[in-house]
């Protein structure tokens, strides 16, 4: 109560805009306006594309709501972004320097395994039984056949 | 703080009968827009008033009343009527007016209606006219510009509480959940735009 006295005068002046009215047959005309753009073609087709964001993403519309009223965060995350791609194109480069190579069964020897960085599989001991060969496949893990000499038994007359 | 006043100093009148305007809001979501425009022709004069009275500019007020009733329609199948659709429709309206305003920022320019033919029989305007302003020659007209003016330098929140509350008559719990807070922030608000105002209009005020 003592706060609407205070404000009394405020409230009196402020009653002035009430009497601010818009053209004469401005409210009749509206609605039939309304309707009449609902009417024309695909209102899907008319919505802006960030009223669709908004319904459709409203996470989405604050974010960029957020970029619109504090562009330092706009700027903050376009940096953000530029740095992540530069490190997953440096990142890139470091991984596909060397394509991997495909080896015999035998797998590389040790010289071969000293200059092959990126290989994908290095074991401490090769398929042939060596120490620090380096395998490039898990399929080089697969033990190869030896063929052996069978001596069968002699038939008895 | 009180309740604003109901009765003759409140020109908007109450929201229609639940019920009825629910029938209307589930034939208007089954695309009939002969309920859709009844809905509108319900509803525009207070939606154009809270969006004029925030923007002091008649076209763009125009032009926002219209986007807010077609997004309103497009949105209409994801109303549950969780709220009723008057403090839903205003919330679309109070949005769509404050994103305009972020963007307009520093570009308004008032294009303001003009007065009703009672503005110069209302006593109470008359007194602030010629009895206790001290400058006894401003005029209704100036009142209206200056009046404008302050409003237009509080930030939109402020203005809106102080629309929704001092101009349309809107009471605390309604303005509450129109802007998605809670009653004692709009209290908070609604004092501290007084303040505001009142420094700003202080010469019209004495």
């Amino acid at each position: 109560m003592k706060a609407d006295q205070e404000f009394e005068a405020l409230r009196r002046l402020l009653k002035l805009k009430r009497h601010e009215q818009p053209p004469p047959r401005f409210f009749n005309e509206l609605s039939g306006e309304i309707i009449a753009r609902l009417r024309a073609g695909s209102i899907e087709d008319r919505r802006e594309p960030m009223d669709r964001v908004q319904w459709e993403s409203p996470l989405l519309a604050r974010i960029i709501d957020l970029f619109q009223t504090k562009p330092v965060f706009a700027g903050v995350f376009g940096a953000a972004m530029c740095g992540l791609l530069l490190a997953g194109v440096l990142y890139s480069q470091k991984i596909d320097s060397r394509p991997p190579t495909l080896t015999g069964l035998a797998g590389p020897t040790v010289a071969e395994a000293t200059d092959t960085q990126t290989s994908a599989f290095v074991g401490t001991t090769g398929l042939d039984g060596k120490p620090g060969t380096v395998t490039n496949s898990i399929f080089d893990l697969l033990q190869p056949t030896v063929p052996r000499n069978v001596a069968w038994p002699a038939e008895k007359k | 703080m009180s309740e604003p006043t109901p009765a003759k100093d409140n020109p908007q009148p109450t929201a229609p009968e639940p019920s009825e305007e629910s029938v209307l809001v589930r034939r208007a979501q089954r695309a009939d827009l002969v309920a859709y425009d009844e809905l509108i022709r319900r509803y525009q004069e207070r939606i154009y008033a809270t969006i004029y009275h925030m923007t002091s500019n008649h076209e763009d007020a125009n032009d926002l009343v219209q986007d807010t009733f077609i997004k309103a329609y497009q949105a209409l199948k994801s109303f549950t009527g969780g709220s009723s659709f008057y403090t839903w429709i205003y919330r679309i309206a109070v949005n769509k007016t404050i994103n305009f305003l972020k963007q307009r920022k520093n570009r308004s320019h008032m294009s303001l209606n003009d007065l009703d033919f009672n503005a110069e029989n209302d006593p109470d305007l008359v007194a602030l006219v010629s009895d206790k302003t001290p400058r006894r020659d401003a005029g209704l007209a100036e009142l209206q510009n200056k009046l404008n003016e302050a409003l237009l330098k509080l930030s939109e929140p402020h203005r809106l509480v102080v629309t929704l509350h001092d101009v349309q008559g809107l009471a605390h719990d309604e303005i509450a959940a129109i802007m998605d807070c809670n009653i004692g922030t709009v209290r908070s608000r609604l004092f501290y735009a007084r303040q505001q105002l009142q420094a700003l209009l202080a010469d019209y005020l004495k």
